[in-house]
């Protein structure tokens, strides 16, 4: 026991050590992207912990601090119902980052599902699969999603639930895309030879072959479902007040002063902008990380 | 005296400019036929005017369709005010309690459209629109004639009313532009019903020349208009715009002839934002300012704990800081309102009027928790307030602090929020378990307001009252006539409620109504009549 602790202790460290190495690797390769990261992960910490970052709660008015512009006092300024800017952005994180983490996640499987399955197995079911999707795609999407929240209400996982469907079905296409083409490869023709089974290939041959895709589809998306989400507030199926999020704070009141009190549209949409690029930059590198064709470019 | 030749150059020059400029400011005086108007408008979910109660048909039919009589319009009526006078009806008298007997104009032609083709309007048109206005299905407006028991036409220009009962709002809710709008049968019988563009043929100053969906509309003066000369503005283009940036730029730029937001107003946060502007691109603007009718409320089961205690509902009136709603969503300019709101001013009780029950409109957390204590809740209660943002930040802010003052309280309101559809369809017809909170319609008599909201089993009593007290104050102010003693009943109701507090209410913004300067003899008010108050409006340009 006495020599197993030092040998775990240096086990270890070895570890740490191997990490440290990893990810200093990974910024000096891709500077972008190891910025990215930390944008990403500077936001799932003010998410996780916005109660201790937060001086002030989200719908705390301060007497006598209506539309002050920023100062050592407030950050970011205070909005047109006194409440300090820099704490709502910070709890805003926590939904916005939900909705784009939750919706991206519950869409890239649901996609992968269906598009794998449908560019793999073809025949009947990728021709089912496909008109689905296809008259999936004629509707506008406003009108699937209102269609979905009339019949399920307003809500947070609503929200989550009817955008997943609806960037599933855009995604599944291009994944579908992206595994026909990984498809012709002759690894796929070898590995169904050797008599591979069905999931052997598609676990082993196809996916990692179609991850770079679904990693660019999935960091794109996170944009694009935080934006969403900023539409589906203004319309009334988003977030309730007071909670807030980054797109109603944008598309509320921040819209509606913009002119008199600028920074109440200017730091939620930074905030927007900083999440989009900062997922992109890491998806960017991932991809680039991750995908046996780019590996070692 | 001297003259100098300076000072005979001077004293002639100065002559010769009196004399141009004197004619020509008579002349700017004197009403100008033509030009063309523009303003924004909202596009409409169709046309017929018995199938919804969209302001967006109905502002738009206010161009091109009469009543029997309408308000009177122009800048000597005070806002808030409803004076009424003919339309289609030259005179009008009522025999007794319950028969009204309307002289129609003579010579009144459609529009030059088929199937009517410009023939001449009769009584038996009166007397069709009445009845589809009461019988057709899915007129959710009919409420407003429901008095009504038989209407027929007598001879070709007068129509007789009898009614089942006296009711002193008979004159309002005729000339009010919810109500019947004045159809020919052909039409109804061609196109099924109104809701196609091609059915807009009335009798209107103006008559539809197209529609572009979600683009906008065109109208085009009716030559042939009843009353002779009038309108003098031959265009009317209206620009549907959604985006409020894109309209605060195209009012910015002189696009508008009137405010952008209903009734021609600008809201006080844009205001703010963009007045010095305006006083540098557009310095022939005129503005005025009266409040808005549209009053928010939180309504609750009144007939459930715990608001059946009346204890309860003055605790939720106390918790209400009312001034901080005007000093930050209405920018620090507001009004409070009592049950029936402050721009009905002649309706309308003054605070210092409303007795025992203005101390519930103060605002005194303190008082509220004692009260709540008193009542067997001394932490207060959770409950869940329906809620839908019809699209305004305004409302959004407001119901935050709404809710944030109920919380200090202890009351924990959480928000249920709907999409507008499905609000209507429940909360605001009182399908709720708990409270609802929301803007009711801005009527422009005082009855709407208060049958609608507190007689037993109408649609829109949100709270679910059921005081045979209220009921019967309500039946009799309809049966007096005699306005004086009217306002006094109304003012009575009002001090009967502000005790009662089944509905707390908030205050209202105080509209600022903006036009351009070349617009003569205009007067702005309230309600969906844009058509009425141009009519004898016209362009000095």
């Amino acid at each position: 026991m006495a020599r197993a602790k030092p040998a775990l202790e240096h086990a270890r460290s070895t570890v740490g050590i191997r990490w440290i190495t990893t990810v200093g690797k990974f910024a000096r390769r891709k500077p972008l992207g190891a910025m990215g990261a930390v944008i990403v992960g500077a936001m799932l910490v003010m998410a996780v912990f916005a109660e201790r970052i937060a001086p002030y709660g989200y719908d705390d008015s301060i007497r006598g601090a209506r539309m002050k512009a920023p100062s050592a006092a407030h950050w970011l300024g205070t909005d047109n119902l006194s409440r300090d800017m820099w704490s709502r952005i910070v709890y805003g994180a926590r939904v916005s980052i939900s909705v784009g983490f939750l919706t991206v996640t519950l869409a890239v499987l649901a996609a992968t599902a269906v598009g794998v399955s449908s560019a793999y197995f073809g025949g009947a079911w990728d021709l089912i699969v496909q008109r689905v999707v296809d008259a999936w795609l004629s509707f506008p999407y406003l009108i699937i999603i209102l269609s979905v929240m009339a019949v399920l209400g307003p809500g947070l996982l609503n929200v989550v639930l009817s955008l997943a469907l609806l960037l599933a079905a855009t995604n599944s296409r291009v994944i579908r895309g992206a595994t026909l083409t990984a498809m012709q490869q002759t690894y796929v023709e070898a590995a169904r030879a050797m008599g591979c089974g069905h999931a052997r290939i598609i676990v082993r041959h196809l996916l990692p072959n179609v991850t770079a895709t679904i990693i660019i589809l999935a960091t794109i998306g996170l944009g694009a479902v935080i934006l969403a989400e900023s539409a589906l507030s203004f319309l009334g199926f988003g977030v309730p007040p007071p909670h807030p999020s980054w797109g109603g704070m944008l598309s509320g009141s921040g819209r509606t002063y913009m002119l008199r009190a600028p920074w109440m549209a200017i730091w939620p949409g930074a905030a927007i902008s900083l999440a989009v690029f900062g997922f992109n930059m890491l998806g960017d590198a991932l991809r680039d990380v991750l995908d046996p064709r780019l590996r070692g470019s | 005296m001297r003259l100098s030749r300076r000072d005979l150059l001077a004293a002639g020059g100065l002559s010769l400019a009196g004399t141009v400029l004197a004619p020509r400011r008579a002349r700017a005086q004197a009403p100008r036929r033509g030009g063309t108007l523009s303003l924004r408008t909202w596009d409409p979910p169709h046309f017929d005017p018995f199938q919804t109660i969209s302001y967006k048909t109905h502002i738009a039919l206010s161009f091109t369709h009469s009543r029997l009589l309408k308000h009177k319009a122009g800048p000597q009526v005070a806002p808030g005010t409803f004076p009424v006078e003919g339309d289609l009806a030259e005179s009008w008298t009522q025999p007794n309690d319950t028969t009204y007997v309307f002289k129609l104009r003579r010579g009144v032609r459609w529009h030059n459209k088929p199937p009517v083709n410009g023939r001449e309007l009769t009584a038996d048109d009166v007397v069709f629109s009445v009845n589809h206005f009461l019988t057709v299905k899915g007129n959710a407006n009919a409420y407003m004639l429901r008095s009504v028991d038989k209407v027929e036409a007598t001879d070709k220009y007068t129509v007789k009313f009898t009614l089942r009962e006296p009711f002193a709002w008979f004159l309002d809710m005729v000339s009010n532009p919810h109500a019947v709008a004045i159809v020919a049968r052909e039409v109804v019988e061609k196109y099924g019903d109104l809701k196609k563009v091609e059915s807009v043929i009335g009798t209107g100053p103006w008559m539809l020349d197209a529609y572009r969906p979600n683009v906008g509309l065109s109208l085009v003066r009716h030559t042939a208009y009843f009353l002779a000369g009038l309108p003098y503005i031959d265009r009317i283009e209206m620009t549907v715009d959604e985006d409020n940036a894109s309209r605060m730029a195209a009012f910015l730029s002189g696009k508008y002839d009137i405010g952008w937001e209903f009734p021609g107003t600008i809201n006080r946060t844009d205001w703010v934002q963009i007045k010095d502007t305006l006083k540098q691109k557009r310095p022939r603007l005129q503005t005025t300012e009266f409040p808005s009718p549209v009053m928010s409320h939180i309504s609750m089961r009144t007939d459930q704990k715990p608001f059946s205690d009346p204890r309860v509902r003055h605790a939720m009136s106390l918790a209400i800081d009312r001034q901080a709603i005007i000093d930050s969503p209405f920018e620090g300019v507001g009004v409070m309102n009592p049950p029936v709101p402050a721009a009905l001013k002649e309706w309308s009780v003054p605070f210092d009027k409303l007795g025992e029950g203005a101390k519930y409109y103060r605002h005194d957390p303190t008082e509220a928790r004692r009260l709540l204590a008193a009542a067997g809740y001394p932490n207060g209660f959770p409950i869940s307030m329906c809620f839908t943002n019809y699209g305004s930040t305004l409302l959004v802010d407001i119901t935050q602090l709404v809710q944030k003052d109920l919380k200090v309280v202890g009351i924990d309101a959480r928000i249920d929020q709907k999409e507008y559809g499905a609000y209507i369809a429940t909360c605001f017809y009182g399908k709720f378990d708990s409270t609802t909170f929301g803007p009711q319609t801005g009527f422009l008599e005082p009855d709407n307001f208060l049958v609608g909201q507190y007689y037993p089993d109408e649609l829109k009593n949100q709270s679910h009252i059921n005081d045979p007290v209220v009921a019967d104050m309500l039946v009799r102010q309809r049966r007096t006539f005699d306005v004086a003693k009217r306002r006094e009943l109304i003012h009575d109701i009002q001090r009967y409620l502000a005790k009662q507090q089944y509905y707390v209410q908030m205050p209202s913004g105080v509209y600022i109504a903006v036009w351009e300067g070349a617009l003569k003899n205009y007067g702005p008010n309230m309600g969906y009549d844009y058509g009425g108050r141009l009519l004898a409006a016209w362009l000095d340009r």
